[in-house]
C-alpha cells in the first residue's frame, strides 16, 4: 500500500499516540484488503452500546481518549444501551448506567456529537456523492451508498473510530468506484410493486423486500429493478435496512434511485452480463418472507415494538394516528424508538403525550437490539414487530419468539393483545 | 497416525495459534446477542452452531453478519473474558472479523488455495494457522 507523506507523518507520532495508534491499524487494515492507497475521510458515524461493545469496548474508548484522540471528520454515533429518559420503564442491570455514561463522557472528549442514532444520514451526518465514509451503522451506511452516492463499507466498531482520528482510511470494497458494479439482478414484479407499502404498511414491506434481496445478493451487489419513481424516504430506509442482518455489504444499485444506477446498464458498468443470476420478485415471494419472519404461531403478546431503524417524525404521526382514542391492553408493553433530536420533536408536535396517553411509550436512543433484552424479557415473551431487522438480529436460544406484520397489524396487537395477521396471510 | 495435511492461504491479522476446530459453512456474528461476550456460546437463530463454544476453537465460516458491533465484542472477548477463539479462517474476510481480529491479535486467514475451508477441514480436526507464513496444517481427527 502506497502511504502519503500525511499517512508517514502519522504513522511516525509527529501527531501524537492516538494518531499514530490509529494509523498503525489502518496500515494493517489496508494490507489485509490489499488496497493501494489511503484517502481522507470525510466522515464518521460510531458504536455507542456497552451492550454489544462491553468492558474492552468501554475501555478501548477510554484509551483513545487518554492519548489524546480526537475525530478530525463530522462524527455522529449509534444508539447506546439505554433510554435515559425513562430509566423506570425498563429493568436494567446493575452498573449499566454507569458505564453508559462513561461512554458518552468518552465521546464528549473526542469531540462525537451525541445523536445516539441509526438514522445519521435523514439527521446530522448527511454525506455527499462521492465521500469516503467510516459508518458502523449498516442501514445508515446501504442508505449512503445506495441513495446518497457516497462510498462507505459496513465499517467495523474499531476501525471506525480509528478512522476519523487519522482522518485517513484504506481504498478498498466499496471506497473503490471499480467494486461498485452491479453482480446479480432483482426484477420487481410491477404486480407486486403496486401493492408493496401505502400507510401502516411500508416499514414491514420495504424490509421484507430488503430481506429478499439482501438474502439472494448476499455478498454480491444487487441491480434492483422495478421500484416506483419517487420512492419515499421512509422506503429507501426500509429497504436499506437489508444492509446486516441479510445483505454481507452495504450496496444495492436501486435503478431510478441510486445516483449510479440512472439505468440499468450503467449499473452494471456498460451491459447487463448475459449469464447474470437474477431473481423475479412476485407476490408468493413476498408471502414466504412475513412467513418466515414470524418465529411463533402464538397469538397473544407480551410486547409491540416499532422503530428499527429509528421511526422518523412523519412514522411517529402515523402510530398517532393508528392508535387514535384506543389504549393499549393491560400487560402489554407498545415501543415506538426514535432519536433524541426526533424524540424532541414529537414533544413540541404533543406525539409523545398522545402516544403515552394511549398506554404506549416513545423511547430515545435505544432499541432491543442495543438494551439488555434477555434481562429485560425471557425466552416466553412473544414479541410482535413491524421491522425484519430486528427480528433477524434478536432471536435464537433465551431470546424472544417473534410474529411479523404491519405497523397496523402491530398497533391492532397492542390494543387487543392478540397478533392477527391482514396483510400477506 | 493421524492424517496432516497442509493449506495455503491470504493472511489478514498475523499470527500463529491452534486449537480444535469448530466449522460452518454459513456467515456468523461475534455480537454479544448472539455469541454473549461473558460465555462464547453460540445462540443465533436457526444457526449451525448454536449451543456450542467458540472459546479457544479454530473458528471457520464463511464471513461476518450482523452488526459491525461484532469487532468490539470481538475484543472485549479477547481482552476481558477469555472467551475469544484462538484463530479464525474464513471463506472471504470481512472488515468486522478482519477488524476486530487484528485489533484483538487473534491470527486469522481467508481463501484458502486449495478449496472451501469447510470441505477441507472438520470439527474436531487440530488446526495450527500461522498467518504469518500463511499455512494451515490441519491434523485430521483420528
Amino acid at each position: 500500500m502506497r502511504l502519503g507523506d500525511i499517512d508517514k507523518r502519522r504513522l511516525d507520532g509527529e501527531e501524537g499516540p492516538a494518531v499514530r495508534h490509529a494509523m498503525e491499524h489502518l496500515v494493517k487494515m489496508g494490507e489485509a484488503f490489499e488496497a493501494e492507497e489511503m484517502v481522507d475521510l470525510h466522515s464518521c458515524h460510531l458504536l455507542s452500546d456497552y451492550r454489544t461493545m462491553g468492558e474492552g469496548g468501554l475501555q478501548f474508548y477510554e484509551q483513545l481518549v487518554e492519548w489524546g484522540g480526537a475525530m478530525l471528520v463530522p462524527t455522529t454515533c449509534d444508539p447506546m444501551s439505554m433510554d435515559l429518559k425513562n430509566m423506570d420503564k425498563f429493568d436494567w442491570p446493575e452498573g449499566y448506567p454507569e458505564r453508559q455514561t462513561r461512554i458518552s463522557d468518552a465521546f464528549r472528549e473526542l469531540g462525537v456529537a451525541l445523536t445516539f442514532s441509526c438514522t445519521p444520514h435523514l439527521g446530522h451526518n448527511v454525506p455527499k456523492f462521492g465521500e469516503n465514509l467510516a459508518w458502523v451503522e449498516g442501514n445508515a451506511t446501504g442508505y449512503a451508498n445506495s441513495v446518497l452516492g457516497a462510498r462507505g463499507n459496513r465499517e467495523d466498531s474499531i476501525t471506525a473510530p480509528l478512522a476519523g482520528i487519522a482522518g485517513r482510511t484504506p481504498k478498498f470494497g466499496l471506497l473503490d468506484p471499480r467494486n461498485r458494479v452491479g453482480e446479480c439482478l432483482v426484477e420487481i414484479d410491477p404486480n407486486l410493486m403496486e401493492r408493496l407499502g401505502g400507510d401502516g404498511r411500508r416499514c414491514a414491506d420495504f424490509e421484507a423486500l430488503g430481506m429478499i434481496i439482501g438474502d439472494f445478493a448476499y455478498d454480491r451487489v444487487p441491480v434492483v429493478v422495478g421500484l416506483r419513481p419517487n420512492m419515499e424516504t421512509e422506503e429507501l430506509k426500509a429497504i436499506c435496512a437489508a444492509c446486516s442482518p441479510a445483505l454481507i455489504g452495504t450496496l444495492m444499485l436501486l435503478v431510478g434511485v441510486s445516483p449510479e444506477a440512472n439505468t440499468v446498464e450503467e449499473a452494471f458498468g456498460g451491459e447487463v452480463p448475459r449469464d447474470v443470476d437474477r431473481l423475479w420478485v412476485d407476490a408468493d415471494a413476498m408471502r414466504r418472507a412475513y412467513e418466515q419472519l414470524s418465529n411463533t404461531a402464538k397469538e397473544d403478546v407480551d410486547v409491540v415494538m416499532s422503530g428499527c431503524p429509528f421511526k422518523t417524525i412523519y412514522e411517529i404521526q402515523e402510530v398517532a394516528e393508528l392508535l387514535g382514542d384506543n389504549t393499549v391492553e393491560d400487560g402489554v408493553k407498545f415501543i415506538i424508538h426514535t432519536d433524541r433530536v426526533t424524540h424532541v420533536l414529537a414533544e413540541h408536535m404533543g406525539l409523545t403525550d398522545r402516544i403515552a396517553r394511549a398506554g404506549a411509550l416513545l423511547t430515545t436512543d435505544t432499541c432491543e437490539y442495543c438494551m439488555p433484552i434477555e434481562h429485560m424479557y425471557g425466552p416466553d415473551t412473544v414479541i410482535a414487530a413491524d421491522s425484519m431487522k430486528m427480528r433477524r438480529l434478536v432471536a435464537g436460544e433465551g431470546k424472544p419468539t417473534w410474529r411479523y406484520g404491519t405497523l397496523t397489524d402491530c398497533v391492532n396487537a397492542a390494543i387487543t393483545g392478540k397478533f392477527r395477521p391482514t396483510h400477506w396471510n | 497416525m493421524s492424517e496432516t495435511i497442509t493449506l495455503h492461504g491470504h493472511s489478514v491479522s498475523k499470527g500463529v495459534g491452534e486449537g480444535e476446530a469448530l466449522v460452518c459453512d454459513k456467515p456468523l456474528s461475534f455480537i454479544a446477542v448472539g455469541i454473549s461476550n461473558e460465555e462464547g456460546i453460540v445462540r443465533i437463530d436457526r444457526h449451525p452452531l448454536n449451543g456450542q463454544s467458540i472459546v479457544g476453537k479454530v473458528l471457520i465460516y464463511d464471513t461476518d453478519i450482523f452488526s459491525t458491533g461484532g469487532a468490539l465484542s470481538m475484543y472485549t472477548k479477547k481482552t476481558i473474558f477469555n472467551t475469544a477463539p484462538a484463530a479464525v479462517i474464513w471463506r472471504k474476510a470481512h472488515n468486522i472479523g478482519a477488524g476486530g481480529t487484528i485489533y484483538a491479535g487473534i491470527p486469522s486467514m481467508d481463501r484458502i488455495e486449495e478449496g472451501l475451508p469447510w470441505d477441507l477441514i472438520g470439527t474436531g480436526d487440530w488446526v495450527k494457522v500461522d498467518s504469518e507464513q500463511g499455512i494451515v496444517e490441519v491434523t485430521k481427527k483420528s
